[in-house]
């Protein structure tokens, strides 16, 4: 265990002022930012609004209507491609191959921080919620702070259900990431299948598209077919994950 | 006793194109050993395979006497390496590269400080390694190498890059590692005069082939005298 929490915290060292660590700040405040800078921008209605007791649904309803269908997905792609390829694109695959760890380690702590990574995201994506409720009141008198309490269970629950949903897109990206060197290969197909996904969440069987479980979430969670959603999403994370991990031990050169 | 040793190690790519044939490397404990031979003999592979970076195919290896096989983790706690080109993370400064690796290898965080100063970096600050010459970033990589106090230090063609100066700085620092810590130094390269200062034994390879392996001493003696001339014989024949 020790050594898996060395090697995590190694990982996470290495994600430090990359891209990906720019996108999980940056996205993660993102849409509050666009509705707070909306909200400011008409100061009639704030007071009214944050009187509402429907505020924060509200706002939680605003923020994943974009989160959900658009950011999301697409962040997941970007961000589990660009923590995985930073070992190809340093050329650092065969040092970290000749540290003393197992290849599982390497496999499942690299993982770990994309999945932290993720978290982070959607706590950032939460505060930043509170905030576009919260922060009109210190740029107008007349705005009250909001009334109701905001409802941190429910969101972090509901925020659990899109964490569910992106772990395919996380597994599969991971997967590819981890096989090719050329960066362009895991951002084509992931966007590739994020547009399959747009056309498939109609279809009947539109489950079957492991990238649609965040469209699947926002639009209430349920599916044609025998088996939940998060079933679905749990099995592809699993079989994905077991499959990534198969290619990346068998591989025949390691750096 | 070897420090490193193969056995009938064999590699290819595909089946008409052998890259190693039958090698077999020996290593002896406290040496310098010098693993000679033109570009593309098989030296940047035979390494690889004693590292565990490419999947071995046939023969053995035996490293501190033990299956590296069998043994893997252990084994690599003990050796620093450096293969090819520099394996360094540019957007961090070479305090944090150090700190990855420290991580993995579990060691002193004041080793960081000691390898530093030790391959003359200690002055760098917050600059990325991404921004270091290719002299510095040679530098960092051997700094990561000695991180963890290694045995055995693996070293491929680690002067590329380096001016006259860091090439004697290099030489005398590896002498000193030898001399005072006991490390063993496998290090290759295509050119005899640069390490023939620095080693007490050779390999030498060509076409995947072992044609020479000895000390020094002996080496001089397969010929006129004349180093360069035995050398260029041995990998011309």
């Amino acid at each position: 265990m020790t050594t898996f929490i060395d090697s995590f915290s190694s990982e996470w060292l290495k994600r430090k002022r990359t891209a990906a660590a720019w996108l999980v700040l940056i996205g993660g405040f993102f849409i509050p930012l666009i509705i707070l800078g909306a909200r400011l921008s008409e100061p009639d209605g704030l007071a009214a609004a944050n009187r509402d007791p429907l505020l924060w649904q509200k706002l939680y309803s605003r923020s994943w209507q974009f989160m959900g269908f658009f950011l999301l997905p697409i962040g997941v792609i970007l961000a589990t491609s660009l923590i995985t390829q930073l070992e190809f694109r340093n050329n650092t695959w065969k040092q970290l191959h000749t540290t003393p760890q197992s290849l599982t380690t390497i496999f499942f702590a690299k993982l770990a921080v994309i999945l932290v990574m993720l978290v982070q995201f959607f706590l950032l994506f939460n505060i930043g919620i509170y905030l576009t409720g919260v922060l009109p009141c210190l740029f107008f008198r007349s705005v009250p702070y909001p009334l109701e309490p905001f409802p941190w269970l429910s969101f972090l629950k509901g925020s659990g259900k899109f964490f569910l949903s992106s772990l395919p897109i996380v597994a599969l990206q991971y997967l590819v990431s981890l096989r090719f060197k050329n960066f362009l290969v895991p951002l084509g197909i992931g966007f590739g299948l994020y547009v399959a996904s747009a056309i498939a969440v109609h279809w009947k069987y539109g489950y079957l598209v492991p990238y649609t479980y965040t469209w699947y979430t926002f639009l209430g969670g349920r599916v044609h077919s025998g088996a939940s959603l998060e079933v679905w999403e749990l099995g592809y994370f699993g079989v994905l994950t077991i499959l990534s991990y198969i290619l990346y031990i068998s591989r025949k050169e390691k750096g | 006793m070897y420090c490193l040793e193969t056995k009938g190690l064999c590699h290819h790519y595909s089946a008409d194109q052998p890259i190693l044939q039958d090698v077999g490397l020996r290593v002896p404990e406290g040496s310098i050993y010098g693993f000679l031979g033109p570009n593309g003999a098989g030296k940047t592979t035979t390494l690889k395979l004693a590292l565990g970076l490419l999947k071995k195919q046939q023969g053995e290896i035996f490293i501190f006497g033990q299956s590296f096989e069998a043994h893997r983790i252990g084994i690599l706690q003990k050796i620093g390496s450096l293969i090819e080109t520099p394996s360094l993370y540019g957007h961090l400064d070479a305090k944090e590269n150090l700190r990855v690796f420290q991580k993995t290898y579990r060691c002193s965080p004041g080793r960081i400080e000691i390898v530093l100063r030790d391959t003359g970096l200690a002055e760098t600050g917050r600059k990325k390694a991404g921004q270091f010459s290719l002299g510095m970033k040679q530098r960092l990589a051997i700094a990561i190498a000695l991180l963890n106090d290694p045995k055995l230090l693996i070293l491929d063609e680690p002067t590329n890059g380096l001016d006259p100066g860091g090439i004697i700085a290099m030489r005398e620092l590896l002498k000193t590692l030898n001399r005072e810590r006991g490390v063993t130094i496998l290090v290759s390269s295509h050119l005899l005069s640069e390490i023939s200062k620095l080693v007490t034994h050779a390999g030498v390879i060509r076409q995947g082939r072992l044609v020479f392996q000895g000390t020094m001493a002996e080496l001089h003696g397969l010929g006129d005298g004349d180093l360069e001339n035995t050398f260029i014989g041995l990998t011309e024949k």
